[in-house]
């Protein structure tokens, strides 16, 4: 879908985005065609390397400046060569001649081109530049620039991957001579024309490419460039900053996991539902230092307290209870009902612990003793299970048997998406929860698809994703109501919870992949036609949203936006999480 | 009746403050005018939130005064547009919770737009989101600074 590009009789080249094929299938048909490019699938003559790399700039600086002039999008790359014809995208210069000569002027003097912007937020997530759009759609539009770049990593590049990589270092001297070559008469044009070799911004874009070239090769079982080029995207990501450093340090680490084979079955650290004691710290920081969780329970709580109105006797379902920081907002917010607060029963759901210890009654017992703070009628109820699917309707039973028939609510933060992985057990929540009848089933999800059959779809989405959540981390400075108090910490353990769940992402495969996270749209086509229908959450919830993101000051980047009745919240333009609530079909 | 006198002794007081500013410009060390707790209390009752701060810092006793609960549970109301529940419900909800100060401070106080001069008056989400955020807040400060149930069995 991504790379949709005329196969054109060349076996190795296939496409703008490099590949990390094996060098040994590439044919090198000539003997002086540079090394590094043919492992990516271009063939450029080494003597050539000079004269592509100048009309690549060229290009560059028209199709620059032409969008300078028009308003087109600058991702939209394309649209300025309507009637080109590419036959054979691999041969670079004949190419460069064609596109250049469509052009139809002559080649500017080249200004010297804007400095890299200070490596501060090398991330993917704005699209700042034309080349810099890491965008799984544009990739094929956007490649004249993408292919600068790639020049920059054949030149750049072959310094690093002389040590570490065996199978693509053998015109390791070679290159790197050529590659000094092809900086020298570049300048020569303008005497302002810096070109940096390893630029902060080139080596973020030249990161992801290793990044995914990487992931391909995993896919394609060639495991002996996929551990080249981890070596090439650990070097390659000390020389980043920041949340672009962390990701791709968590990334590399998994793929490493992958192409090793080092996936415990049930292991701490791949495993993030794994109900330990450090996972629940993970989790805590992770609450305290970004909104995502608060907007999830605040949202939900919202919509049950809704569900709730006029019931003297409630009854909530947690299918995930870890620390049931839910709860004490929705008690309190019921002890202020008008008309005083219901009888309030929970049954709270949790994992069996590693330690034997009761988690879940002492949960259960730090929330009885808030709700006698406030005065509250509580009662509570664990429920030990290892999935979802042992949970039967009789479990959920109010006991006591009393007159008045209790109101259901069931609640799920991000407790749904593990059913995915063992056939057939969604089905059975599902048909418990038909079962039981409840008022509301409110479901909090990661908004995002990490559960598509191909490895590398995964991979870029997942990528994707955590660059958007870490960089949210990065720009946000905490609550102002808990500073943490040395700033570092608070954020390293909530990365390493985001970092748990990419090892498993990327890592695992079969039941012990867990975290199948899927889109909204996805998890509305799969409560429709298990008989549910969508319940709207109010404007009440989206004000509450609102204000708890002013209240956090955490950054100007958070956005709450409604979809449907659902709310999301994200970084800028990509919604991260995402609430909704249903109830049975009427039969 | 007390209210008769407060009045009067208002005005004197506040000559007193003005003799006691003199005294001070003498640069002799002059004790702080000998105020009621209760005319302290009134005084204070009516005061906005900057100068309720800026009176605990004189004194342990004007402290104790300007950090009691009922001056801010004043202040809190006089921002809320609608309750949307019984005056009393809410003391007891709120002042089980950690109280109006810290409700203000630490929930209130970051939202206020520093530089508007006007009262503005807070929504009933803003209300029901600061109370969300002090009952978590005091649920995860119960057992101990780790926020472990029961005290005592932390990591």
């Amino acid at each position: 879908m991504k790379r949709e590009y005329p196969d054109s009789g060349t076996s190795s080249s296939g496409g703008a985005a490099p590949k990390g094929k094996h060098p040994a299938s590439a044919p090198p048909s000539e003997e002086d065609v540079d090394e590094l490019l043919a492992a990516l699938g271009y063939k450029v003559r080494s003597s050539d390397m000079a004269d592509v790399a100048q009309k690549l700039e060229q290009l560059e600086m028209a199709m620059e400046m032409g969008a300078a002039a028009s308003t087109a999008p600058v991702s939209d790359d394309m649209a300025f060569f309507p009637e080109t014809v590419h036959y054979n995208p691999s041969d670079l210069s004949t190419w460069l001649d064609s596109m250049l000569s469509e052009l139809n002027t002559p080649p500017p003097p080249l200004p010297p081109p804007p400095m890299p912007p200070p490596p501060s937020v090398p991330s993917f997530a704005p699209a700042e530049s034309s080349s810099v759009n890491f965008d799984p759609n544009p990739i094929s539009q956007s490649d004249p620039s993408r292919e600068r770049k790639r020049m920059r990593t054949g030149s750049g590049s072959g310094s690093c991957s002389s040590s570490s990589s065996s199978s693509l270092g053998r015109g390791g001297a070679g290159t790197t001579t050529i590659g000094s070559e092809s900086i020298e008469p570049a300048p020569v044009a303008t005497p302002g024309l810096p070109v940096v070799v390893v630029d902060p911004q080139e080596a973020g874009v030249r990161l992801v490419h290793a990044l995914l070239a990487c992931a391909e090769a995993v896919q394609q079982d060639n495991l002996k460039a996929a551990d080249a080029l981890v070596k090439q995207i650990s070097l390659l990501a000390s020389s980043q900053g920041g949340a672009m450093r962390k990701v791709a340090t968590y990334f590399s680490e998994a793929l490493a996991r992958r192409i090793y084979r080092l996936r415990p079955p049930v292991g701490p650290i791949s495993d993030p539902s794994t109900f330990d004691s450090f996972a629940d710290l993970l989790h805590m920081h992770f609450y305290e230092t970004c909104p995502y969780l608060k907007f999830a329970h605040f949202t939900a709580n919202q919509a049950i307290l809704e569900a709730f109105a006029g019931c003297k006797r409630v009854h909530v379902v947690d299918f995930g209870i870890k620390q049931g920081m839910q709860w004490p907002a929705l008690l309190q917010a019921l002890a202020l009902r008008p008309g005083g607060p219901p009888s309030f029963r929970l049954t709270g759901v949790g994992p069996p612990q590693p330690d034997n210890s009761d988690a879940l009654q002492q949960v259960g017992l730090k929330l009885a003793q808030f709700a006698h703070t406030i005065r509250v009628d509580f009662k509570y109820r664990g429920l030990v299970a290892n999935s979802l699917a042992d949970i039967e309707p009789y479990m959920l039973e109010d006991e006591s048997g009393d007159g008045e028939l209790e109101a259901v609510a069931i609640n799920s933060v991000c407790e749904l998406h593990g059913l995915l992985a063992r056939p057939g057990e969604l089905d059975k929540v599902y048909h418990t929860v038909q079962k039981v009848k409840p008022k509301i089933f409110t479901v909090v999800e990661q908004e995002a698809n990490h559960n598509s059959g191909s490895f590398l779809d995964r991979f870029t989405e997942a990528l994707h994703y955590y660059s958007t959540m870490f960089d949210s981390l990065e720009g946000s400075n905490g609550s102002p109501t808990e500073p943490p108090s040395p700033g570092q910490p608070d954020h390293v353990m909530s990365e390493l919870y985001l970092g748990r769940q990419i090892f498993n992402i990327v890592a695992c495969e079969g039941p012990d992949r867990t975290e199948r996270h899927e889109t909204l749209a996805q998890w509305r086509r799969r409560f429709s036609q298990a008989g549910f229908d969508p319940v709207h959450l109010g404007s009440n919830a989206y004000k509450q949203a609102s204000t708890l993101l002013a209240l956090f000051a955490g950054g100007d980047g958070y956005r709450v936006e409604e979809k449907d009745g659902c709310l999301t919240l994200g970084w800028h333009t990509r919604s991260l999480i995402a609430t909704s609530a249903w109830r049975v079909m009427a039969a | 009746m007390k209210r008769a006198s407060s009045s009067s002794s208002s005005s004197s007081s506040s000559s007193s403050s003005s003799s006691s500013k003199k005294l001070k410009s003498e640069e002799s060390p002059s004790p702080i005018p000998d105020l009621t707790e209760d005319l302290l209390y009134e005084v204070l009752r009516r005061a906005d939130e900057r100068t309720l701060g800026a009176a605990a810092c004189v004194s342990s006793r004007w402290r104790r005064l300007a950090q009691d609960e009922r001056i801010w549970e004043a202040v809190c109301l006089r921002h809320w547009a609608a309750l949307g529940c019984a005056p009393c419900q809410l003391r007891s909800v709120v002042m089980a919770l950690g109280g109006f100060r810290k409700l203000y401070v630490s929930y209130l106080a970051p939202t206020v737009p520093t530089r508007s001069g006007r009262r503005r008056r807070w929504s009933r989400d803003e209300l029901q989101m600061s109370l969300s955020m002090l009952s978590v807040g005091f649920f995860g400060m119960m057992g101990g600074p780790m926020g472990k149930f029961p005290p005592g069995k932390g990591i």
